[in-house]
């Protein structure tokens, strides 16, 4: 232990600022309320802790960030939509379950639908700012049936330490009863550079039943995507997107799987 | 200036009050910062360690010495003879009262840590150093690392009001 604060004045030698950053780097990364419990010792640590320069350094030295919470679709309001996974008491104001489905989150960014389908436009939310954005859905949705929707960052090379602010990529799926056991199944890119989107890819599908109301999306070394459609034991799929060739494919579940269900 | 002794390889490491001090180039390559100088072969004559005081890079040296992959005089690594969850165990035992030091030696290691770029050093002084901290009060924080409070009253409650559940 240390001896407590000194009340003679013994002036203890002082830090240079940038071992202050070195300290400061090694408070632990899953109780937030540290940093900013940090930032009011004085301004100069604020300005540390505040710094891109801190943050890709408490990435690179941390890697795998702590999972602080998970946002839940239950329709139970005495729930926190926010549900914490350690024990800090770290929170966010995450929109309204009431109002907003969430879809995806990834890379700090989060995708909500809304509940009731009215107003066509999501939501994405940034979930350390609360700042908001709509995003419109796909003029080919026309759809009353769920759809689902992935959220990730663009950028080339990108870490993910601190990339809010850069390009973007929301993937659009939904499914339309072509004929009766027909579906066809379609995908479309919003690229955040040009606010618009791009062609719809489509695949059909002669499964009978197939929707997005618990669909969350997976993805696999930043070049495809994969959903799991809902469905029992022999209508439950998989879509398969691939973000380079944008090609849709929808296949069964092993027979293993099968007997699980 | 690099010698050889019993067949190792030898490094003269000077500091600014010009104390000299030998050692195993292995050891003087944990630091990342001195193991660049020898790879650019800027280390021909001793290596003068500025803003490093004897008392202090000779605890850093003490350190790199334990934490240099060794060889034992056989030949054989020492993790050949001893469990490395054994050898980690005894590391993590010296180091713990290795740091055992105070406030001002902590913070020259630290120093020293960073401009040296030994990464397992300036992990156990800062870590150390937060750990210490981070159950203290703003003020016992402030006190410790005489810090100031450069805040306005109505600067820090602000920040206290808008940010709550961080100060429950």
């Amino acid at each position: 232990m240390e001896p407590p604060p000194p009340r003679r004045r013994v002036s203890p030698p002082a830090i240079p600022d940038e071992l202050f950053e070195e300290i400061l780097l090694r408070l632990p990364p899953d109780d937030p309320a540290c940093l900013l419990r940090a930032s009011l010792v004085c301004k100069a640590w604020s300005h540390t802790v505040s710094s891109p320069r801190f943050r890709r350094r408490l990435h690179e030295l941390h890697r795998t960030p702590p999972v602080l919470g998970v946002l839940h679709n239950w329709a139970d309001e005495r729930i926190p939509r926010f549900i914490h996974t350690t024990a800090s008491s770290f929170s966010l104001a995450a929109p309204v379950w009431r109002t907003w489905r969430a879809l995806d989150c990834r890379h700090r960014r989060a995708l909500f639908f809304p509940q009731e389908f009215g107003g066509p436009a999501m939501l994405l939310w940034d979930s350390i700012t609360g700042a908001q954005q709509r995003i419109p859905v796909p003029a080919a949705f026309k759809s009353d049936d769920f759809p689902t929707a992935a959220v990730f960052c663009a950028a080339d090379g990108c870490d993910h330490g601190d990339c809010f602010g850069g390009p973007f990529r929301v993937v659009f799926f939904f499914t339309v009863e072509v004929d009766e056991g027909t579906h066809a199944t379609s995908a479309c890119i919003y690229l955040s550079e040009t606010g618009a989107w791009g062609e719809l890819t489509s695949a059909h599908s002669n499964r009978e039943f197939l929707e997005f109301r618990e669909s969350y999306s997976v993805l696999v070394d930043r070049s495809a995507l994969y959903f799991m459609f809902d469905g029992n034991a022999d209508t439950a799929s998989v879509v398969q997107f691939d973000l380079a060739s944008h090609d849709l494919t929808v296949f069964g579940l092993p027979d293993t799987y099968r007997l699980c269900i | 200036m690099a010698t050889r002794e019993a067949g190792k390889k030898m490094i003269m490491l000077k500091s600014p009050d010009g104390m000299e001090f030998e050692v195993e180039e292995a050891v003087a390559m944990e630091s990342q910062t001195i193991r660049k100088m020898i790879e650019d072969d800027c280390a021909d004559t001793a290596i003068l360690i500025p803003n490093i005081n004897s008392k202090i890079l000779s605890r850093v040296i003490e350190y790199c010495n334990k934490h240099v992959p060794t060889t034992g005089a056989t030949g054989a690594a020492a993790s050949d003879t001893v469990a490395p969850a054994a050898l980690a165990e005894d590391l993590k035992i010296w180091d713990a009262e290795f740091i055992k030091v105070n406030r001002a030696t902590r913070f020259n290691l630290i120093q020293a840590a960073s401009y040296l770029n030994i990464k397992g050093l300036l992990d156990l002084t800062s870590q150390t150093t937060i750990d210490t901290i981070s159950d203290n009060s703003l003020e016992e924080i402030r006190s410790f690392l005489s810090t100031k409070n450069d805040y306005l009253p109505e600067e820090e409650q602000t920040i206290r009001r808008e940010n709550q559940w961080a100060f429950q």
